[in-house]
């Protein structure tokens, strides 16, 4: 009885960090939420777009590694790469914004993953409010022979406020085939409240409204994200608090 | 009755540290754990973005290039599943293997468990060129009310790679990188309107035997 005490108080003494250490301070699971209205169409499709309303993203945790959220609007490839543009807070990988939302390129093929402050890459100068109508446009822009890959051009508009940043020579790996709009958030108690309106793909070299589309939660179940799928083109993302989804 | 003392003494102190060696420890494998499994933010994708699920025979039916698959293959290796796209322009074959990494750098979310991937696309021209012409920079244009404020060209993540041959046609390994999120290594080569890619990890030269196996 003696020997099996000191097991259990030497245990549960050096045990108690590694608890607070997995659920970071409160903010819940170290875990990564998604939630996104995919464009269902099927055949090629070379670029995505939408116009973006940032309603609030909150991060919980303020240490890096915890916790951010993003909106953004993606188009993936064939061999699983991809590469998506919006508007990110918060920390990850060292991919830290601070308390100020930041327009990011993020993509990722077989020569690498890449994550791109492009409001860093504006000096601070460019970044957008809450509520500015932000359009994204991701689209397949050339191929090159430089180891068979495409290259895509991004454009971040943001409209409420006249400014604008392009990204042109962005390598990536065929052309595009699912495009999408997603909310992402890392560590459950993550807040991210958002729109996305007008939402086209693109054939070739013209752009339509999406007319088939469809919305999805990554894991399906005890996601604490939800959306609300307006219309085929339209979607709002939220908070599931059970038996609604709070998107404002 | 003192040596039984002593015994009861060796006996708790052995205990004592043996949690206390558990309990230290343990901090260190979640954090190792932690660090395997950082989270990257990303795109999350399903698996139906690999196409549809098929039999392997139905997917060279479909196929509009020649769907090739390895016969030599390391031991305990076997089929997983396949997948073609609607218009069968790609495939992608899985394998499981028990003895081997499971890879992990894919972003489709609920992709089975694989160790093997092969991936192959129809591409009418050559995409394996010289590795001399080197990747453009991203170009970076700034606007302010309708005009250019700032242009600047910035550096793009290079892979890391060599040349190697895969029965005489030029293909491309690219290696292992935890700072580019690449953990296991790719061959991929370009034969008859077809690029192939292998994805395992395995050496060099054992990706080349399982490239040059493939019929």
């Amino acid at each position: 009885m003696i020997y099996a005490t000191i097991f259990v108080a030497t245990f549960s003494l050096f045990s108690v960090p590694n608890v607070v250490m997995a659920t970071h301070d409160g903010c819940g699971a170290h875990a990564q939420y998604n939630t996104e209205g995919l464009q269902t169409e099927s055949g090629d499709r070379n670029g995505a777009e939408g116009i973006l309303k940032i309603k609030n993203i909150t991060p919980c945790g303020t240490t890096t590694n915890q916790s951010y959220g993003h909106h953004t609007v993606a188009m993936t490839m064939p061999s699983s790469d991809f590469i998506e543009a919006g508007i990110y807070k918060g920390y990850a990988q060292g991919f830290a914004t601070g308390n100020n939302m930041h327009y990011v390129l993020i993509y990722d093929n077989e020569g690498g993953y890449s994550f791109r402050d492009l409001t860093s890459e504006s000096s601070g100068t460019k970044k957008p409010n809450v509520n500015d109508q932000v359009k994204i446009t991701v689209f397949w822009d050339y191929y090159a022979w430089w180891l068979g890959k495409d290259f895509y051009k991004v454009i971040i508009n943001n409209i409420t406020q006249n400014h604008q940043i392009t990204v042109s020579d962005i390598w990536s790996h065929g052309t595009g085939v699912d495009p999408l709009t997603q909310v992402e958030i890392l560590n459950q108690n993550t807040v991210v409240k958002s729109e996305a309106a007008t939402l086209k793909d693109r054939t070739t070299t013209t752009w339509d409204a999406w007319t088939s589309s469809a919305g999805f939660d990554r894991p399906s179940s005890g996601n604490p994200l939800c959306f609300i799928k307006d219309a085929n083109d339209k979607y709002r993302f939220g908070v599931d608090s059970g038996s609604t989804c709070s998107t404002s | 009755m003192i040596r039984n003392h002593a015994k009861k003494i060796g006996i708790g102190s052995t205990i004592f540290l043996l949690a206390f060696a558990l309990a230290i420890s343990l901090p260190m494998l979640q954090s190792e754990h932690k660090m395997a499994s950082e989270i990257y933010p990303s795109v999350s994708l399903s698996e139906s973005h690999l196409g549809k699920k098929v039999s392997l025979e139905q997917a060279k039916q479909m196929a509009t290039f020649k769907l090739k698959t390895p016969k030599s293959l390391p031991t305990e290796t076997d089929l997983l599943q396949t997948y073609i796209s609607e218009d069968g322009r790609y495939a992608t074959v899985l394998y499981s293997n028990p003895a081997m990494k499971t890879i992990t750098e894919s972003v489709v979310s609920d992709m089975p468990k694989a160790q093997l991937k092969i991936f192959m696309e129809e591409r009418k021209d050559n995409p394996i060129p010289s590795l001399e012409e080197g990747l453009p920079p991203l170009k970076i244009e700034i606007i302010d009310q309708g005009k250019v404020e700032q242009t600047k060209f910035v550096e793009q993540p290079l892979p890391k790679f060599s040349k190697v041959m895969v029965n005489n046609v030029e293909g491309v390994l690219f290696t292992p990188d935890e700072g580019k999120r690449i953990f296991i290594s790719t061959l991929s080569w370009w034969e008859d309107g077809t690029l192939y890619s292998v994805t395992a990890d395995l050496s060099e030269s054992k990706l080349i035997q399982i490239a040059e196996s493939m019929e």
